[in-house]
């Protein structure tokens, strides 16, 4: 019994059995799949169970057609699209909440609300103002005069695509604001006096003083959010199935329908490992070097 | 700054804020108005914003007459199983990386980060086909499992800021009146940490609730469904009834806007404290 608690004062003894867990938890979630889908792509895509070896097979398959390669350019587009609404509004919205007018406490606080909103009701409130028959939108637009009949957005490949980026846009900016915002209120409000002393105007502030301070916090959040745009699944999903005819297929909407509508497991894991060693990797690298720098005490 | 000019600058705040509220709020208010409109108000050609015959059929529908109950059941557990877990997870891993010295450190953090580099799309079949090995397809626990990835993380880091922040003296002087390391964890760290511990369950109960991927490719039989992936089920059939639809998302908003109004600041804190450190 003494024998235990004196081991259990030890750094390494504690750490096993704090961190530990987390370890065996993600070999197993994480690290044994990620192997897994190694595996799986050199496997026969037709058996389900039992499975032959087929060599390089898949991944020939996968790069001769056409499909993948419209769909990566698809999703360097969405991300992009998404990227460069989500962070310039953000930061905007951050900067108005963080000047000072009376009610900006109860902004301030409300802001995030939409974000955590499950991502489901998001794109039903959406779908239902965008209704081609009974929408709110094309109402509002009918009686602006700015159209003559519905508008149905998702009847065309653009337009649908637009709109998915729009709503998505939509549910990410208030996140985006809120790290801002927080990155924002760490810049001491000196800086800024003397600023004003010097006779720089909002613009100038802004520019010169603001987004230099606030930009290498927030490069951790757009990074991360960079990712998480790449690899996204259901607002594509939910909108528009990756419809009409493929226009809004991302690699991981060809993930999905190659996996689990056609059921070619083989190939779904070969353009997994694909979109791993193209995109995840490189990203993986940039990031071990961001975040070594931080974990060093 | 002279005064016209201070009046300028509050106007166009409350101009811009204007046009913020109306696009964030306006499609919660629908959905709220749909839902208590009759079918044929609701899809007349001039619509209304206010209801003009109210009624709560829509309502009675999905309460009483679908499965939302089993799916805001599942949902319930789904989430507060793996926000037990998250938070376990992260109280002890948040702690190793603070506190404790020990071989691998370094790979620990770095790897517990880079669980946030595999997307779940990226894992979906992988973990489809170990879940099947394992027998727990459809069952709720394979969703449990994977949603901890979701927020452990996060969870993992936020804590640890919030270990670093507590004076390593308080330790001290506990160990000194002769507590042991695992309780001066459980009782001079924890009851110190509460807005971070809030934040990280929030945050992992936030992330499961709303999930719609791991749900739809685990789970299949209707009893084991969860919200999102119930209420997607409903707008696929043929065709969709908005009022029913409206009256589902709002009864889904309602406890996150019900949980955000009690702890939303606390929550919003807590991440921005993260956020600034990381």
């Amino acid at each position: 019994m003494r024998r235990i608690s004196r081991w259990l004062e030890r750094d390494s003894f504690l750490a096993t059995i704090l961190a530990g867990p987390s370890v065996i938890w993600m070999a197993l979630i994480v690290a044994y799949p990620v192997l897994l889908v190694f595996w799986f792509s050199v496997q026969d895509q037709a058996t389900f169970t039992s499975t032959g070896f087929v060599g390089l097979k898949n991944y020939l398959f996968v790069l001769k057609r056409a499909d993948f390669w419209m769909s990566a350019v698809r999703t360097v587009a969405w991300t992009a699209m998404n990227i460069v609404l989500i962070v310039p509004i953000g930061v905007l919205v951050a900067l108005l909440l963080n000047s000072d007018f009376p009610g900006k406490r109860l902004f301030r606080a409300w802001m995030l609300l939409p974000w955590m909103f499950p991502i489901v009701v998001t794109v039903l409130l959406w779908q239902w103002i965008l209704n081609p028959v009974a929408g709110a939108l094309n109402y509002l637009l009918h009686a602006l005069n700015v159209i003559d009949s519905p508008l149905s957005f998702f009847q065309d490949g653009t337009s649908a695509m637009l709109v998915v980026v729009f709503v998505n846009a939509w549910r990410w900016t208030p996140f985006m604001a809120v790290v801002a915002l927080a990155v924002l209120q760490t810049i001491p409000p000196e800086y800024y006096e003397a600023a004003r002393i010097d006779g720089a105007n909002g613009y100038q502030v802004s520019r010169h003083i603001t987004l230099p301070l606030i930009w290498p916090a927030l490069g951790n959040t757009v990074f991360i959010l960079l990712i998480w745009l790449f690899n996204m699944f259901p607002p594509l999903w939910l909108m528009t199935k990756g419809g009409p005819v493929d226009s809004t297929t991302t690699l991981s909407l060809l993930i999905y329908k190659r996996g689990f509508e056609q059921f070619r497991m083989g190939e779904a894991s070969a353009i997994s490992v694909l979109l791993l060693v193209l995109f995840v990797v490189p990203m993986a690298l940039i990031y071990f070097k961001r975040m070594r720098s931080m974990t060093k005490e | 700054m002279t005064r016209p000019r201070k009046a300028l600058r509050l106007v166009l705040i409350y101009a811009t804020l204007t046009v913020l509220v109306v696009i964030y709020g306006f499609p919660l208010f629908w959905a709220l108005s749909t839902s208590l409109k009759t079918l044929p108000e609701m899809m007349a050609s001039a619509p209304t914003l206010i209801p003009r015959n109210l009624t709560f059929a829509h309502y009675y529908d999905v309460i009483l007459r679908s499965n939302f109950f089993v799916f805001l059941k599942n949902s319930l557990y789904v989430g507060a199983a793996a926000t037990v877990i998250t938070l376990i997870l992260s109280i002890g891993a948040g702690y190793s990386m603070s506190r404790l010295r020990f071989r691998g450190k370094q790979a620990f953090g770095l790897g517990i980060m880079a669980v946030y580099l595999f997307p779940g799309i990226l894992l979906v079949v992988p973990l489809f086909k170990v879940m099947a090995s394992a027998g727990l397809y459809d069952n709720l626990w394979s969703v449990i499992l994977t949603h901890v990835m979701l927020a452990l993380p996060f969870g993992s880091w936020t804590l640890r800021s919030f270990f670093d922040t507590v004076p390593v003296s308080l330790e001290e002087a506990a160990r000194i009146d002769g507590a042991s390391r695992l309780r001066t964890l459980w009782q001079i760290y924890l009851p110190l940490m509460r807005p971070g511990l809030a934040t990280v369950a929030i945050f992992a109960f936030v992330a499961s609730w709303n999930d719609f991927l791991f749900p739809v490719i685990l789970l299949s039989s209707p009893a084991n469904q969860t919200i999102p992936v119930g209420i997607a089920g409903w707008t696929s059939a043929y065709s969709i009834n908005w009022g029913q639809v409206s009256a589902v998302s709002v009864l889904t908003v309602v406890p996150v806007v019900v949980l955000f109004a009690f702890v939303g600041r606390y929550f919003v804190a807590g991440m921005s404290a993260g956020a600034v450190k990381g």
